[in-house]
C-alpha cells in the first residue's frame, strides 16, 4: 500500500508542522475558545474583585494598600459571628418548615386522589416568577403589627384585649421565607413520590401493613434523599437571600449576610466596601459549603431513588371520605402563595391603605392604576425590565448551547473547564453579584456603569448555570449525527447551530428562556447595587417606592408585573408538561 | 481514487483502558466501484468510515480522495467533512424532523451556494430517482422507514459527491423490505457511477452488492477481495468461519504437507481429504472447513452401515432439522462431532433421530491452527490453482 506520490511523500519541516498542529487545534475548538475567553472577562473580574477588595484600604480597589483591618473589624465586636449565627438559623428553619410542608403537600398531590392537584402545579409554577419583594410587602400588610388583615379579625373576635401579631420578628420572617422556597422545594419533592417503586410499597401492603405505616416504613425511607437534597437546596436559597431579611428582619434589628452587605454599603454615611466585601466572601463561603452538601447528597439521592421506569405509575391512594378534607392540603399551596398577592390586589384599589373590609369597597378607585401607569419612572423600569430578561435570556440560552455543545460533542480539558466556569456563579449569591459587577465597573474604563448594560452583565452570570442545565439535558438526547449529517453536506459550524441545532432544541431553549426570563422579572438582589434613580426595573422601582411608604403605588405595580407573571407562567406550565411527567422538575436539577 | 493507508485510532474512554478501534487499516477504492467494509460488531468499520468523512480524527495514516490528502498524520493534515465533499448515509438515517423531504434534500445543495431553480431541479431529478418525487412537501417525521432509508440516500447523493459512504444503512429494515432495498441500492450505485464505501455485518449483504469486500477484525483487514474469492477461498480460519455457514471441523493432520497440497485430515474416528492454506507437520491440530450445501446427506441403509467409515464417509444421527423454504439444514451428530449438511430443493424424507450417512467433499480447506505452535506462521497463500479449483467445484 505505499503507493504514496512522491511530492506528497516530501518530509514537512517541523516548524510548519508545530503551526499546523496548533492552527488544527484551534480550529477544531474554536467555539469553545470563544466561550472560554468570554466566560472568562464576564464571570472572573468580579469575583476575583470583590474578594480581593476585602483585603484592600480605602474605596478605590486598584490603589489601596493592603490590609486584614476589615475583617478584624468585622469580627472583633462578635458583630461578624452573630451575622452568620443569624443567617444559618434563619435558613436552617425555613428549609426545613418549607420541605416538611412541600412533602405532605407532594404526597397528597402525587399518591392520593386528593382534588386540586393540577391547580398546586400551577401555582407553584405561578409563585416562581411573582417577585420576592411583593410577597413579602403582601405578608407585611397581611400579618404586619397595627391595621393588618390578621389583626384586625383578631380584634373583630376577641375585642380589645386580643392578641396581637407582629410580623417583624424571627418566627414570621422564618414563615415568610419557607413559602417562598416552598415552590422550588416541591418540584423537587414531588418527582420522588412519583416515581418512589410501588412493588416495595404492594408488598408492605401485602405483608398486612398498612397505610399509615407503609408510608413511615417504605415510602418515607424511599424519598428520604430527596427530602435532604431539598432541605439543602432551600437553605442555600435562604443563605442567599435578600428581600425577606431586608422587608422583615431589618425592623426587628435582626441582620443576615446578605442585608449586612446591604447596609454597609446604603446606609453609612460613606459606604465601606472593605466590610461589605467580607461579608460578601463570608457569603459566598457559606454558599460554597451549601453546595458541597447539596453536590454530595443529590449524587446518593441519583443511586437511592431513581426509579424513573417509564409506563408505570404508583398506585393512587384512594382517600374516599377524606378525600374532600385532604383539600385543605392542597389548597394550601394557592392560599400561601395568593394571600399576599390578595392582600396587594386590594390595596391596589384603594387611595389610603386600610386593611380588608366590607365598608372599603365602595372607597375603590382606579386611581392607582392610572398613576402608575402614567408614571414614566414606572414604565421606564417595566420596559426595562422586559428588554433586560428578554436579553439575559437570549444571551444565557445561546452561551449555554454553545458551551454544552463543546462538553457533549468535543470532549476535552478545556470544554469540561467552561463548563465548571460557567457553573461558577452557583456559589455567587445576588447580592454579592451585584456588588462585585458594581466594584469591577465603577472604575473601569469600560463605560457601562449606570446603563442598563451592567444589569445585563449580572443577569447573564447569575444565570450562566441555569443556561447550561437546560441546554446540557436538551443537547444530550439529540442524536449526533443529525448534526454530523450537516458536516458531510458541507454546511459550516454556524449553518450548523443555526439550521440544524437550534431548529432541533427549540423546545428545550424555550423553555430554558422562558424559565430565565421569569426568573429575571423576580430578581431584586441582583439589581440592588446597579440600580439608581434613572435606572430601575420592576423590582427595585417597587423597593424604592416601598422604602418611601408609598404603598398603594408599589402595591398597584406589583399586580402589574404579576399579571405578565400569569401569562409567562402558563405557558412554561403547557411547555414543560409540569404536572404530567418529571421534566417540571427539569431547572432544579 | 480513494486510498486509505496505514490508519491508527484509539480511544480511551477512561485513563485506564484504551481501546485500539484501527490497527493500521489500509485498502484502495478503485473508482465507480462499491466497496464494503465487512465485520463484527466493534470491529472498527464505523471508525474508518467516520475516519474517510471527517468526522473522526485518527491518531496515524493517510486519506487521499482524488489523489489529493484530506488527512496525514505525519503532516498534520486534516480537512474537516464539510470540505470534503462526500454524501453519507448514517446508521441512524439522521433525518432532520423539522424539515420537509424536499428540504433534506435541498439542505446540501443550499450549503453551496446553488441557484434556485437548480436546486429544484437536483432535488426533484433525485427524488425521482427514489421513487419518492411524490413525497416532497411531506414532513421528514412522517415517512416509513423504507422511506426514511431512501431519503437519506437521496440527501447524500444529491450533490453528486466525490464520494458515497454507507454506514449500514440496511440494518433498521425488515428482513424483506432489506432484500429489496439491497438491489435497489445496487441498481442506484450502478446507475449513478458514485465511488462507495459500504459498511456492513452482514455477510450476505456483502457478498450481494461488492465489488470489492475487505473483512475487518479488531481494527485490521484481515482479507480483502472479491465476493467470491472471499467466500470461497478464506485465507484464514476466521474468515472461512465469519463468512457463509461453515462447519469448522477439528482435527489432526496425518501426514505433513506442503501449501495447496492434499492431504487427509483424522476427525472423531474418520478421516476426511482436504487442501492444506498453509505448511503444516504430521499431527498437527487443524481446521477443515466444510461449506453445508457441499455435504451429502442421506439415510444410512443396512449396506451402508456394514461397511466400514470410508473415507470422506462420516455415520451420523440426525439432532434436528430446520426447513428454510428454498432448502433444509440437518445438525448431525457424527460421532461426537456436529456436523451441519444442506440439502437444497424439496425436503427430503429425513427425520429427527434417523442414522444417516454424510459425503464430505475433498476438498475442504484445512488451516492449521497456530495455538499448536508447529507450524511456523507463513504467509497465506492466495488465489493459488488448487483454491481456484476448489472454488469451482464447490460452485
Ligand atoms: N467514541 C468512542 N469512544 C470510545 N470507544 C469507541 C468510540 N467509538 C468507537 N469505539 C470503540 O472502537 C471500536 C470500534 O468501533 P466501531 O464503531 O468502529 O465498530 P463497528 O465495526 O462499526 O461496530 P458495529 O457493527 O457494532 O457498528 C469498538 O470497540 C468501540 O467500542
Ligand atoms: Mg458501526
Amino acid at each position: 500500500m505505499s503507493t504514496h506520490s512522491a511530492v506528497d511523500q516530501a518530509p514537512v519541516p517541523a516548524t510548519t508542522l508545530a503551526v499546523r498542529r496548533l492552527v488544527g487545534a484551534t480550529q477544531r475548538n474554536a467555539t469553545t475558545i470563544l466561550v472560554a475567553v468570554a466566560m472568562g472577562a464576564l464571570i472572573l473580574p468580579p469575583i476575583a474583585t470583590v474578594i480581593y477588595s476585602g483585603f484592600v484600604n480605602g474605596n478605590n480597589v486598584w490603589h489601596g494598600a493592603r490590609t486584614l483591618d476589615h475583617y478584624r473589624n468585622v469580627f472583633s465586636q462578635g458583630t461578624g459571628l452573630k451575622t452568620i449565627e443569624n443567617t444559618f438559623i434563619f435558613s436552617a428553619a425555613s428549609a426545613l418548615l418549607a420541605v416538611a410542608v412541600a412533602a405532605i403537600v407532594a404526597f397528597f398531590v402525587e399518591r392520593t386522589n386528593a382534588p386540586f392537584r393540577r391547580l398546586v402545579y400551577f401555582t407553584v409554577i405561578v409563585a416562581l416568577g411573582v417577585p420576592i419583594v411583593v410577597e413579602a410587602m403582601g405578608w407585611i400588610l397581611l400579618l404586619g403589627p397595627n391595621s393588618s388583615l390578621v389583626n384586625s379579625v383578631l380584634q373583630g373576635i376577641f375585642g380589645r384585649g386580643a392578641p396581637q401579631v407582629d410580623v417583624y420578628g424571627w418566627t414570621w420572617m422564618i414563615f415568610i421565607q419557607a413559602t417562598i422556597v416552598f415552590p422550588a422545594a416541591f418540584l423537587l419533592v414531588a418527582p420522588a413520590f412519583r416515581f418512589a417503586d410501588p412493588a416495595l410499597e404492594q408488598a408492605a401492603a401485602v405483608s398486612g401493613a398498612g397505610y399509615l405505616r407503609t408510608l413511615r416504613t417504605v415510602t418515607l425511607p424511599l424519598v428520604r434523599p430527596s427530602l435532604l437534597a431539598a432541605v439543602l437546596l432551600s437553605l442555600i436559597v435562604g443563605i442567599e437571600s435578600f428581600e425577606v431579611p431586608a422587608l422583615i428582619g431589618t425592623p426587628a434589628h435582626i441582620n443576615v449576610l446578605s442585608t449586612a452587605i446591604y447596609f454597609e454599603i446604603s446606609n453609612a454615611v460613606q459606604p465601606d466596601f472593605g466590610a461589605a466585601a467580607v461579608y460578601a466572601t463570608l457569603l459566598m463561603a457559606c454558599t460554597i459549603f451549601g453546595l458541597y452538601l447539596y453536590q454530595r447528597a443529590t449524587a446518593r439521592a441519583h443511586r437511592f431513588v431513581t426509579v424513573t421506569g417509564k409506563g408505570y405509575r404508583p398506585d393512587k391512594i384512594d382517600l374516599m371520605k377524606f378525600r374532600w378534607p385532604s383539600a385543605l392540603a392542597t389548597l394550601l399551596v394557592p392560599l400561601i402563595i395568593l394571600a399576599p398577592v390578595f392582600m396587594l390586589l386590594w390595596a391596589s384599589f384603594l387611595r389610603y391603605y386600610s386593611a380588608p373590609s366590607v365598608h372599603q369597597v365602595r372607597h375603590f378607585t382606579l386611581l392607582n392604576y392610572h398613576d402608575v401607569l402614567h408614571s414614566a419612572s414606572f414604565l421606564d423600569a417595566l420596559k426595562n425590565t422586559f428588554i433586560l430578561g428578554l436579553g439575559a435570556a437570549v444571551l444565557v440560552m445561546a452561551i449555554g448551547l454553545v458551551t454544552a455543545w463543546g462538553v457533549l460533542r468535543r470532549p476535552s480539558i478545556l470544554s469540561r473547564g467552561v463548563d465548571q466556569l460557567g457553573s461558577l456563579p452557583l456559589v455567587v449569591p445576588g447580592v454579592v453579584l451585584s456588588l462585585a459587577v458594581l466594584r469591577v465597573f465603577i472604575n473601569s474604563p469600560i463605560p457601562i456603569y449606570d446603563t442598563s448594560w451592567i444589569i445585563l452583565v449580572a443577569l447573564v452570570i447569575h444565570y450562566l448555570p441555569w443556561g447550561l442545565r437546560f441546554n446540557h439535558a436538551g443537547l444530550i438526547t439529540q442524536h449526533r449525527e443529525l448534526e454530523e449529517a450537516a458536516d458531510v453536506s458541507g454546511a459550516s459550524r454556524l449553518r450548523v447551530f443555526v439550521r440544524i441545532l437550534v431548529p432541533l432544541m427549540r423546545p428545550m431553549l424555550f423553555a430554558g428562556g422562558l424559565f430565565v426570563f421569569m426568573a429575571t422579572m423576580r430578581q431584586l438582589s441582583l439589581v440592588i447595587f446597579l440600580s439608581g434613580p434613572n435606572l430601575n426595573v420592576v423590582s427595585s422601582w417597587i423597593w424604592a417606592i416601598w422604602n418611601n411608604a408609598a404603598l398603594p403605588e408599589a402595591a398597584t405595580a406589583a399586580v402589574v408585573v404579576i399579571v405578565p407573571v400569569l401569562v409567562i407562567a402558563a405557558l412554561f406550565y403547557r411547555l414543560t408538561g409540569a404536572g404530567n411527567d418529571s421534566s417540571a422538575s427539569v431547572g432544579f436539577r | 481514487m480513494l486510498r486509505v493507508t496505514a490508519l491508527e485510532k484509539r480511544f480511551s474512554p477512561r485513563k485506564s483502558d484504551i481501546v485500539r478501534a484501527l490497527d493500521g487499516v489500509s485498502f484502495n477504492v478503485t473508482e465507480g466501484k462499491l466497496f464494503t467494509l465487512l465485520g463484527a460488531s466493534g470491529s472498527g468499520k464505523t471508525t474508518t468510515l467516520r475516519s474517510i468523512a471527517g468526522l473522526e480524527r485518527p491518531d496515524a495514516g493517510r486519506i487521499e480522495i482524488d489523489d489529493v490528502a484530506v488527512f496525514d498524520g505525519s503532516a498534520a493534515l486534516f480537512v474537516p467533512p464539510n470540505k470534503r465533499d462526500l454524501g453519507m448515509v448514517f446508521q441512524s438515517y439522521a433525518i432532520w424532523p423539522h424539515m420537509t423531504v424536499f428540504e433534506n434534500v435541498a439542505f446540501p445543495l443550499r450549503v453551496k451556494h446553488r441557484g434556485r431553480a437548480e436546486i429544484r431541479e437536483a432535488v426533484e431529478r433525485t427524488l425521482t430517482l427514489m421513487n419518492m418525487e411524490h413525497l416532497a412537501k411531506r414532513s421528514a417525521t412522517l415517512l416509513s422507514g423504507g422511506q426514511q432509508q431512501r431519503l437519506a440516500l437521496a440527501r447524500a447523493i444529491v450533490g453528486n459527491p466525490r464520494l458515497l459512504l454507507l454506514d449500514e444503512p440496511l440494518s433498521n429494515l425488515d428482513a424483506k423490505l432489506r432484500e429489496r432495498m439491497r438491489f435497489e441500492l445496487k441498481r442506484l450505485q450502478v446507475e449513478t457511477g458514485l465511488t462507495t464505501v459500504y459498511v456492513t455485518h452482514d455477510q450476505v449483504e456483502a457478498l450481494a452488492l461488492s465489488d470489492e469486500i475487505a473483512l475487518m477484525h479488531d481494527g485490521r483487514i484481515v482479507q480483502q477481495g472479491p465476493p467470491a474469492s472471499i467466500y470461497h477461498s478464506p485465507e484464514s480460519e476466521y474468515v472461512a468461519d465469519f463468512i457463509g455457514s461453515t462447519n469448522l471441523l477439528s482435527g489432526t493432520l496425518r501426514e505433513a504437507a506442503a501449501v495447496g497440497e492434499a492431504c487427509v485430515v483424522e476427525i472423531g474416528g474418520s478421516s476426511c481429504a482436504g487442501v492444506l492454506t498453509a505448511a503444516a507437520v504430521s499431527g498437527a491440530a487443524v481446521a477443515l472447513t466444510i461449506r453445508p450445501e457441499s455435504i451429502k446427506i442421506e439415510r444410512a441403509t443396512r449396506s451402508h452401515s456394514a461397511e466400514p467409515s470410508s473415507a470422506g464417509a462420516l455415520h451420523g444421527t440426525v439432532r434436528s432439522s430446520v426447513f428454510l423454504g428454498e432448502s433444509t439444514d440437518f445438525l448431525v451428530d457424527a460421532e461426537g462431532v456436529e456436523i451441519r449438511a444442506r440439502v437444497s430443493g424439496m425436503k427430503p424424507e429425513i427425520g429427527i433421530g434417523d442414522a444417516v450417512l454424510l459425503t464430505l467433499p475433498a476438498q475442504g480447506l484445512v488451516f492449521p491452527r497456530e495455538a499448536s505452535g508447529v507450524t511456523p506462521a507463513i504467509e497465506p497463500a492466495t488465489a493459488d490453482v488448487p483454491l481456484e479449483s476448489v472454488a469451482e467445484s464447490v460452485l
